[in-house]
């Protein structure tokens, strides 16, 4: 029977704490004997644990006296760690509902306030006791016409992006956050009062996933999400300091793709990039027969269209940036990292002139889950211990990794019992359908942006922002208009409307001559000059017409 | 979208125009857009990427940018009220609809070109050719402000007539938020001013008390803006724009609520 993969791992100084699954465990981290597990738990209270699926985020106070968890039913979780002689155990100390599905969860450092990232953008600070608010308040609540956000628990609205928050991180002095979100942005807030935004740390072309500031620089930034290079900054004035080109690095190691959206034929990319526009079924076959014929509108209609993929090839590999850490040896400090998907740990030597020639990888054979630093500067990384069976030796789902001279080595000595442990007796059977519920990389399918926005797609093309090949896309335009009105009928050329807008552009363009201020002439909304040049085509051509 | 009927002529419709002017009718688009869904939109990754000098060739040398934004500038009618006023601020006016930010951008570069010969050459000297100072950008200002305006680069933001996404489901889709306002007070610097003006009531409550209840901004009344001087702006705020003028044809009533950035 199949078993699940760690879910996250806390080694402190005493105990141990195991998430898989729905499940947590207590471990000695001595001997690695296992002092607890939620699964010998009574029928009913394990059956609610269950029911709240499998665990998403976790976090352990630095104490290790309190975690707190949060499954998929959006239920905050606060367990008390009790290690007694006798009775270790964990007991739920209380639990609260959040507005939205957390995106990472963190203890402040003095255990008493937890903070939540949400799907929504939303950052909540909830205090360590519950008191739930009566019915009266809620009433209230519900009455009040100018609440903004929903907020079931009475948190207490640290800050918010209008982009889903994929990660965030206290600044060591805990009086800033700074939050990443799927639309690029790094923000630097004020911590507690979160109103006050200090800086953004602009300069990502793809979402943001991962962000850390190192504890031997405390003023250094380092991030990384969908694009190729890891990003360094000086985050207080949102400086950029360098970058390191690790993709090409990373996509040897890649294993796992994202998942296709819907089974399409070669070439129908164009629809996909239409999304749910309704009035479907008849008009796409009339739209494929069509394109077999004049084979125009398979042109790109936005940036994305161009990397949709065809069925019977692979899906183009894709890089997440999964968790950014570093580590102190001495006098060096090393930047370490991994990637949703890949089967490998990444490292760098942290230095103003880090290349890609400077990472270091250690190969596992199955993806990396998730790793984190230790104490002790020792590294503990989680395997996809499940990942495609006919993988050769023994099945490892933990390994343990330290920094020699300069290079990443498993250490099959240190914690050698509870490494044991991890990798055989805490191991909690699952089924097929559970571990599939697990969805592990998902992330490779949700962090990328897809256009969902078809009309936008095409009429930009031909000319909000005068780009590309006009006539074409206007036409293109045009056609679906028409199709919307009336069916499959294809109406050809310009509409009315394009033919408006042409002639008093070109009007403006006559006048502009006249004036000769040709050269100058304004190019608005275009932010990449190179493209602008394109302009004085698209107008000339579209006045042909 | 309702269908109404409209005089095609607008006010700048002057006979040398005519032609140049793009009418409103080729440019009509669903009043709604969600702010969530990932648009395909062009935006810089930063301030520092964006060259201003495209938008505003005439002021190109000053490497000035922008101080007064319009967010949600539906078809412009603000921006082109204060550009004339204020012909040295540099004025930005952000739209998420693609046909409406269109007619905008058409609609400038006709008035800069139609608007030419009425300079004297002597004015000209001194003074920048009119429209020279506005300009339109398609954005999704709920996620992308900050790409474009650097910390504290604003004097004045405004937004105008927004949608009054009623649904209750639907108010975390408003423009006015707790979360939203940080972002204004981030571009704006302290003492530049907030125009909000609705003619939905609820709209007006929702949008006056998250700017009150923000730490970052107090209110300020339409008396003290006028003693200082923008009275003009006031104005062109009630009545400049498309929605402003249709609330007046329907003899609706307005609400203007105004904030001053101040320091935390």
């Amino acid at each position: 029977m199949p078993s699940y993969p760690h879910t996250q791992i806390f080694i402190g100084p005493k105990c141990t704490i195991d998430i898989s699954g729905p499940h947590i465990q207590l471990l000695d981290s001595a001997t690695g004997a296992v002092q607890f597990s939620t699964t010998s738990l009574g029928d009913e209270e394990k059956d609610a644990l269950v029911k709240s699926g499998p665990i998403r985020c976790a976090a352990v106070d630095k104490a290790f006296s309190r975690l707190i968890t949060c499954g998929e039913d959006k239920m905050l979780k606060v367990w008390d760690i009790n290690i007694e002689k006798d009775v270790s155990a964990i007991k739920l100390f209380n639990q609260r509902e959040l507005p939205k599905k957390p995106t990472e969860i963190a203890f402040t450092k003095d255990g008493q306030t937890i903070l939540v990232s949400d799907k929504f953008g939303d950052v909540f600070s909830y205090p360590l006791h519950f008191v739930p608010p009566t019915a009266a308040q809620k009433a209230k609540r519900e009455r009040d016409s100018i609440i903004s956000h929903e907020n079931p628990s009475d948190g207490t609205l640290i800050l918010g992006h209008a982009s889903p928050l994929n990660a965030f991180v206290l600044s060591q002095d805990e009086k800033f956050i700074i939050t990443a979100d799927r639309d690029e942005h790094i923000r630097v807030s004020w911590f507690p009062r979160g109103y006050v935004i200090e800086m953004y740390c602009l300069g990502h072309l793809k979402f943001v996933s991962a962000v850390h500031i190192p504890a031997s620089h405390p003023e250094l930034l380092i991030s990384g999400g969908g694009d190729p290079v890891l990003k360094i900054w000086d985050w207080m004035n949102g400086k950029l300091k360098h970058e390191v080109e690790v993709w090409s690095a990373v996509e040897p190691f890649i294993v796992e793709y994202p998942a296709e959206k819907r089974k399409r034929a070669v070439g129908d990319d164009v629809d996909a990039q239409r999304g749910k526009e309704g009035k479907r079924g008849k008009d796409e076959k009339m739209k494929d027969k069509e394109r077999q014929g004049t084979g125009d509108e398979v042109e790109p209609l936005s940036p994305e269209g161009t990397t949709t993929t065809a069925v019977d090839q692979k899906p183009e590999k894709v890089l997440v940036i999964h968790n950014i850490e570093s580590s102190r040896q001495g006098d060096q400090n090393y930047v370490l990292f991994n990637a949703v998907g890949s089967t490998a740990l990444f490292m760098f030597p942290y230095k103003d002139d880090a290349s890609t020639d400077d990472i270091n990888t250690l190969d596992f054979g199955r993806p990396v889950l998730d790793f984190s630093v230790l104490e002790d500067g020792d590294i503990m990384v989680i395997l996809d211990g499940e990942w495609k069976a006919e993988s050769s030796g023994p099945i490892a789902h933990v390994a343990m990794v330290k920094i020699s001279s300069g290079e990443l080595v498993e250490d099959k000595v240190a914690r050698q019992s509870l490494l044991d442990a991890l990798n055989s007796t805490c191991l909690l059977p699952a089924t097929e359908e559970e571990l599939k519920k697990l969805d592990l990389y998902h992330d490779l399918t949700a962090m990328p942006k897809h256009s969902s926005d078809p009309e936008a797609a095409a009429v930009d093309g031909d000319g909000v922002v005068p780009v590309g090949a006009p006539e074409l896309s206007s036409s293109t335009v045009a056609r679906r208009k028409a199709k919307g009105r009336e069916g499959s009928e294809v109406q050809e050329g310009p509409s009315k409307k394009e033919l408006g807008k042409l002639k008093a552009r070109q009007a403006v363009k006559q006048a502009r001559q006249q004036t000769g201020g040709e050269e100058e002439a304004p190019k608005m909304k275009r932010v990449k000059s190179e493209r602008s040049s394109t302009d004085q085509d698209v107008i000339m051509a579209g006045g042909d017409q | 979208m309702a269908k109404r009927k409209r005089p095609a002529k607008s006010e700048e419709n002057e006979t040398n125009n005519k032609v140049i002017l793009p009418q409103k009718k080729h440019y009509r688009q669903r009043a709604h857009a969600n702010p969530f869904s990932d648009h395909s939109l062009d935006y810089p990754t930063s301030p520092d990427a964006v060259d201003w000098a495209i938008h505003y060739p005439a002021f190109a040398s000053s490497g000035r940018a922008p101080e007064f934004a319009d967010v949600g500038c539906g078809f412009g009618g603000l921006l082109i009220a204060l550009a004339p006023l204020y012909p040295d601020v540099l004025m930005l006016g952000l739209e998420i609809r693609v046909q409406v930010s269109q007619y905008v951008q058409d609609r400038i570069a006709a008035l800069r070109v139609s608007s030419q010969p009425q300079s004297s050459p002597d004015i000209a000297e001194t003074h920048p050719a009119p429209y020279q100072n506005v300009s339109v950008v398609r954005a999704n200002a709920m996620k992308f402000l900050p790409n474009y305006f650097a910390k504290h680069s604003l004097s004045a933001l405004f937004f105008l007539f927004p949608d009054p996404h009623f649904k209750s489901r639907k108010h975390k889709a408003r423009i006015i938020s707790p979360t939203l306002l940080a972002e204004y007070a981030y571009v704006l610097r302290p003492g530049g001013i907030v125009y909000t003006i609705t003619d939905v009531h609820d709209l007006h409550l929702w949008m006056d008390s998250h700017l009150k209840n923000f730490p970052l901004f107090e209110p300020v009344s339409e008396q003290v803006l006028r003693e200082e001087g923008k009275g003009p702006i006031i104005d062109a705020v009630y009545t400049s724009t498309e929605e402003g003028k249709k609330v007046e044809r329907n003899n609706g009533q307005k609400w203007l609520a105004c904030f001053r950035r101040i320091e935390p």
